[in-house]
């Protein structure tokens, strides 16, 4: 094997440290944390993004309108729908891609955009052979829909947790992304977020998925004379519907 | 890399004559650094400080025992799924590189933006040895046509001029002349896009890796690092061994300095967290995952008490854009990957003082770049400990010369005397008379100083001294009072 032993690469770091031996697990607070003290951090997280519901939403319209996303508070499932319609006419998209996420099984965006002529596809393969056309697909689709896992209020931020049925690439690849976001998914703060990412991995036995995509507005870059384009290698225009019913609520 | 920083003298004179590199440097102050200072404000500078505090405390203590987080870092990337290599210096690095790539047939990489791979000169080795790499964020990407190195940690093609990338890309890409850049940008993106889909394998950099979970991070914007990390089969991420945070929690606070410090961001578009490969139900995403984690010099920083501390760098790139110094001369004067005041602590500590004699000396000790820091990095102290060292070092400069001992000799006497400094500050006054024009000396005909006017003007001196003035002051209030 190429490159030097781990061993030998570690004992060199202890030497620099002035140290010899085993490395010690040193005294630091937040390596203390255990699975319970974990679950009951997040339990105060969760109530206190319950407790201030409606100012989380707010909030969260207005930095995600900040950070670059055409923003829309949705009260009704009627309206998200009737809204990422009239994307899908404004950009005559032929071909959108969505993922799996629960939010679809309420907001009827299949048949609405079958209607309007678009070809849907649903980002999940079952299995390798049809990887490749899935990939295929969302590289020559128009628009990408997705629901997102979380929503942070305190950077306008669309988190997804890829995994089935949740493609890395269907947020990524279409020059126009939707974010669907129902209420219940709004939290905070990013500390929020990781206190609740690391309760995922205690909880999954030391896995909590491959990937984790924080989205915070469209694709942008400044590298040429320090002038702000949208769209160089991701989307260049981004949507948030927020749906402010939640799902027991608007049933 | 190959170190160019004794060519420090040279290569500055080239940036202050070049009307075009002053013209894109004269942006900086106004573009990232009005934006780091705006996005401190709106924050409030208390919870600012607050928060560099937590991040400089999460550095030190993960730095100090940096031994444990690696060993953790690798078990947990490990148990992912990921292979994890070791490389002591570049030359092991682009082997470890090298290795990966050939033995699994790789002809095409995307690759994100990396220093460490800049630090390794990987794109010439990759090339020569068969393998297509090609930059994927725009700046690196212009510069990779144009044969160019970085001059801004975060913004790589700062010094060229939209005309001057129009031109590149009428060459290189077939745009038409005199294209925007909205226009500029699309072409990138379409050329982009094909090689993305086709590559073979991804390399990336790593912002930060987090030891509890084995996961690294990478923030962009422009979601290359997204993309790379996804469509190639193969991942690699370039680390260099300081890169580690414990937990997910402390990557929270760190999150919120870097996009901060870099751009006035509150967040970058993109954060992307990588576990190790793709899991069998996964839709997507490559199905091997390397990571390496190099030393190359850093080894030298964490034994010495004194410069440990510059391991706490995020490159965030906010000392380079507050610098009075890199305002005039920009990133290439200093001759390696980092540029500005950390690059004049990280270049001579990591390849030998030897290497980079001008660099400490490249700053006025003003402290703007202590002050920017997101994790309070104190470089002013550090280019002091380095001037020493090498004044130290060297034997002919140890010695004082004859005209530094006289002349200070005499200095001291003056200066501890009232009488004495008065009287000299009379023939001062005297003396410049015939040189002084405006407020200012342009040249003072008289060794040493004749060297300091060169290039630069002496204050005259005021017309009363400090000590008259304040005396008359108080004799003025002492009437009024009266």
């Amino acid at each position: 094997m190429t490159g030097t032993s781990r061993h030998k690469f570690i004992t060199g770091v202890q030497e620099a440290l002035g140290r010899r031996g085993t490395s010690e697990r040193p005294d630091y607070h937040r390596l203390k944390t255990r699975r319970e003290i974990q679950r009951q951090k997040v339990v105060t997280i969760e109530a206190r993004a319950q407790a201030r519901r409606t100012e989380l939403l707010e909030r969260l319209a207005q930095s995600s309108f900040n950070s670059g996303w055409n923003v829309l508070r949705a009260a009704t499932t009627e309206e998200a729908t009737e809204y990422i319609l009239s994307i899908a006419r404004e950009q005559g998209a032929r071909l959108v891609v969505r993922s799996a996420h629960e939010v679809f099984h309420r907001l009827p965006i299949d048949d609405v955009l079958a209607e309007h002529g678009a070809r849907l596809t649903v980002a999940t393969a079952r299995g390798d052979s049809q990887r490749e056309a899935l990939r295929n697909d969302i590289a020559r689709a128009d628009i990408g829909i997705t629901g997102v896992d979380y929503a942070i209020a305190e950077t306008g931020t669309c988190v997804l947790v890829p995994r089935q049925g949740v493609s890395r690439l269907v947020s990524v690849l279409p020059p126009v992304h939707i974010a669907v976001i129902e209420a219940h998914q709004v939290y905070e703060t990013l500390d929020d977020l990781f206190a609740l990412r690391r309760l995922a991995f205690m909880e999954g036995q030391g896995d909590m998925g491959s990937y984790l995509s924080l989205i915070t507005g469209p694709s942008r870059t400044a590298d040429i004379e320090q002038t702000l384009v949208t769209g160089v290698h991701g989307p260049i225009v981004v949507h948030m519907v927020i749906l402010e019913t939640s799902q027991a609520a608007g049933i | 890399m190959q170190v160019r920083s004794e060519q420090f003298k040279e290569l500055s004179l080239q940036a202050l004559s070049s009307k075009q590199v002053q013209s894109s440097l004269s942006r900086v102050s106004e573009g990232f650094d009005l934006a780091r200072r705006r996005a401190i404000t709106e924050l409030t500078p208390e919870v600012w400080e607050e928060y560099r505090e937590q991040g400089r405390r999460i550095k030190e203590h993960t730095i100090a025992n940096l031994d444990y987080y690696l060993e953790l870092l690798t078990d947990r990337v490990q148990q992912n799924g990921g292979t994890v290599h070791f490389a002591r210096d570049s030359k092991e690095a682009t082997d470890v590189m090298l290795e990966v790539a050939r033995s699994r047939g790789v002809k095409l990489a995307t690759k994100s933006k990396s220093m460490v791979s800049e630090e390794m000169g990987l794109n010439h080795v990759l090339e020569s040895n068969g393998i297509e790499p090609v930059e994927t964020d725009l700046g690196e990407f212009i510069l990779q046509l144009s044969n160019e190195t970085p001059f801004h940690l975060i913004a790589p093609a700062l010094h060229k001029s939209k005309d001057e990338v129009g031109a590149l890309f009428n060459e290189k890409l077939g745009t038409r002349k005199k294209a925007g850049i909205p226009a500029l940008t699309i072409a990138a993106r379409k050329a982009l896009r094909s090689k993305f889909l086709e590559a073979d394998m991804g390399i990336t950099g790593v912002n930060f890796a987090v030891a509890e979970t084995g996961t690294i991070a990478l923030f962009t914007n422009e979601g290359n690092g997204r993309l790379s990390t996804s469509l190639p089969r193969i991942h690699v991420a370039l680390m260099g061994m300081e890169k580690v945070v414990p937990t997910l929690e402390d990557l929270a606070v760190m999150l919120r300095l870097l996009p901060r410090a870099a751009t006035g961001q509150r967040l970058t578009s993109y954060v992307t967290l990588v576990s190790g490969p793709r899991r069998p139900d996964d839709e997507d995403g490559p199905g091997e995952f390397h990571l390496v984690i190099m030393d190359n010099g850093r080894s030298k920083l964490l034994a010495d008490p004194e410069l440990r501390e510059a391991l706490n760098c995020i490159r965030c790139g906010a000392c380079l854009n507050t610098c009075p110094v890199y305002q005039k001369i920009g990133g290439h004067a200093y001759g390696w990957v980092y540029p500005g005041p950390i690059g004049s602590v990280l270049t001579p500590a990591m390849n030998g003082a030897g290497h980079a004699k001008d660099l400490p000396f490249a700053s006025t000790l003003c402290g703007a770049c202590r002050d920017a820091c997101p994790v309070k990095i104190n470089i002013p102290r550090m280019l002091l400990k380095l001037r020493q060292d090498l004044k130290e070092g060297s034997k002919e400069e140890r010695k004082a010369t004859f005209l530094e001992r006289f002349g200070f000799g005499i200095w001291s006497r003056i200066v501890a005397s009232e009488g004495a400094l008065s009287r000299f500050r009379a023939i001062a006054a005297l003396a410049q008379r015939p040189l002084v024009k405006g407020s200012r000396l342009r040249r003072i005909p008289l060794a040493p100083f004749s060297k300091w006017t060169r290039n630069r003007d002496f204050p005259r001196l005021a017309p009363k001294s400090f000590h008259k003035v304040w005396k008359q002051k108080l004799k003025q209030e002492d009437k009024e009072t009266h």
